[in-house]
């Protein structure tokens, strides 16, 4: 592998899990997360020169992934996402971007915190669902709720996650104006 | 936020019917008006969801497998250019072997046959494999078969697995571990034995009258122990058995059932392995390792259960501060 391309699968490895949680946020079919991701990433391979290296490198690499989804969506005449949307999610993961932490991870600490501190029921759900990875129907059985009480606790889970989100991000928020 | 509960829960809803409606991440039909109907407010709101769902997504078990994948195939996919051949070209040039293969085939059918059911046990033992391997928390309840046409008997014990090197036994007296390469015992009150390799625990413990009481309570042997871990069956069974498959209905679900014959004369392997994996999941419904008629594992697939994410880890199963002994 060449020199340029060891560098370049560092900046893939650094930026993985922010173009993941962009592309799943605009897109939610995990099949087209995968194929989305990979083609942003080789794009920017490609356009690499025209990146300004004195700018951060995920802002240009959403920028790429912002042009590839609005033509995905065109094919896939998908008509649920508003461009007021997509600016909610640049604009939140700039938020992010600035959070303290010297990597993706520790920038999500206080995610975990989040989540850690929900109420028992709402830790319960989240956990079956995101950490284990649960449909929804397992998990209602799991814990004994129908499809419907269950779809409302991870609603209201949700809810009470970003509430948290927007408090420990509240001192640092630059770009994003409150709804 | 705007403290109106009124249109928070209906972009509650609409979030959730795009989020939870469908596993392919269409919305549950009905339940979800086009984003543009409603206001800036609604769909910025709308976006701060989608993205909560999109981080904790991002934080499950699976995640960095996936992620590593995902790198893999862009690396993959920036040196194509340079090794890509025409699809056309590639089919001409595989054209000659295909024709010798399929003369081969027609003139050898039953040599055929036992090859096409032998691939299909591995890509079948493949997926299973690979679907065992992932970090996901599995419980199984367990007995041993100690004579010819037993039924069996009470469960002696509760099995979580998770992947490739997590691992609990939990009874009455002492809880058994796993954790990636150190495997750990648990003894009431405070006493915990570490090791790299659980016959030294075994051996050890059984020295003190601890791991003896323990193994027999459970009624099993140490060989039987680091074979519980599924996702190494699944995986040892590629290596060192015949395999055929079989499409078996089990309870409500089809199932597709893994019958492996041990190659070599190792007896501390089972002689006999069966797996059943269900058709559509591929994960273990059922396991029986047999390694003489009177001597079998069966494992069972029990409902999922919430467990802590150090769960594989022994101080999750300490009270207090234990005294830790390293073995050997």
């Amino acid at each position: 592998m060449s020199h340029a391309k060891k560098l370049f699968e560092t900046l893939v490895r650094e930026h993985a899990d922010m173009l993941t949680v962009y592309l799943r946020s605009a897109l939610g079919n995990v099949s087209d997360v995968d194929d989305l991701f990979q083609e942003t990433m080789v794009v920017a391979w490609r356009r690499l020169d025209d990146f300004d290296h004195t700018r951060p490198f995920g802002p240009w690499l959403r920028g790429i992934a912002r042009k590839l989804l609005q033509a995905h969506y065109r094919q896939a005449r998908a008509r649920r996402y508003t461009p007021a949307i997509l600016d909610r999610l640049e604009a939140r993961l700039a938020q992010l971007g600035h959070h303290p932490g010297d990597t993706w991870r520790d920038k999500l600490e206080m995610l975990r915190g989040c989540v850690q501190a929900l109420p028992e029921h709402y830790h319960a759900v989240v956990t079956l669902r995101y950490f284990q990875e649960q449909a929804v129907a397992q998990l209602a059985h799991t814990l004994r709720l129908s499809i419907a009480a269950a779809k409302k606790r991870l609603q209201r889970a949700r809810a009470l996650v970003l509430d948290c989100m927007e408090r420990k991000l509240a001192p640092l928020s630059s770009p994003v104006d409150q709804p | 936020m705007t403290p109106d509960p009124s249109w928070k829960e209906d972009v509650l809803r609409l979030a959730g019917a795009w989020i939870d409606g469908h596993d392919d991440g269409t919305p549950a039909a009905g339940a979800a008006s086009p984003p543009s109907e409603h206001g800036e407010v609604t769909q910025r709101y709308l976006a701060d969801l989608l993205l909560v769902d999109a981080l904790l997504s991002n934080m499950s078990h699976d995640a960095a497998r996936v992620r590593e994948r995902r790198i893999r195939r862009v690396m993959q996919a920036l040196d194509e250019p340079a090794a890509t051949v025409p699809a056309r070209a590639r089919v001409l040039r595989w054209a000659p072997l295909l024709t010798a293969a399929a003369v081969l085939l027609v003139v050898v059918l039953g040599s055929w046959i036992q090859f096409a059911r032998q691939s299909l046990a591995d890509d079948v033992l493949t997926a299973v494999n690979e679907v065992s391997a992932e970090a996901t928390d599995r419980v199984y309840s367990f007995r041993r078969v100690q004579a010819a046409g037993e039924a069996g008997g009470e469960p002696a014990g509760r099995l979580y697995l998770r992947g490739r090197t997590g691992l609990v036994i939990v009874c009455d007296q002492a809880v058994l571990g796993r954790n990636a390469d150190q495997f750990w015992v648990v003894v009431p009150p405070q006493e915990v034995f570490l090791s790299h390799d659980f016959q030294w625990i075994d051996a050890r413990a059984t020295q003190d009258e601890v791991g003896l009481r323990f193994v027999q309570q459970l009624s099993l042997e140490s060989r039987h122990i680091p074979l519980m871990q599924l996702a190494s069956v699944a995986e040892l069974m590629q290596h060192d058995y015949d395999v055929t498959v079989s499409r078996v209905q089990f309870g409500p679900r089809v199932a597709d059932l893994l019958q492996g014959q041990r190659r070599s004369a190792r007896a501390d392997l089972p002689a006999i392995i069966r797996l059943w994996s269900d058709h559509a999941s591929r994960i273990i419904q059922r396991a029986e390792l047999s390694w003489a008629p009177d001597n079998t594992l069966v494992l069972e697939l029990l409902p999922a259960e919430l467990v802590a994410d150090q769960w594989y880890d022994y101080p999750a199963h300490c009270q207090g501060v234990p005294a830790v002994q390293h073995v050997p």
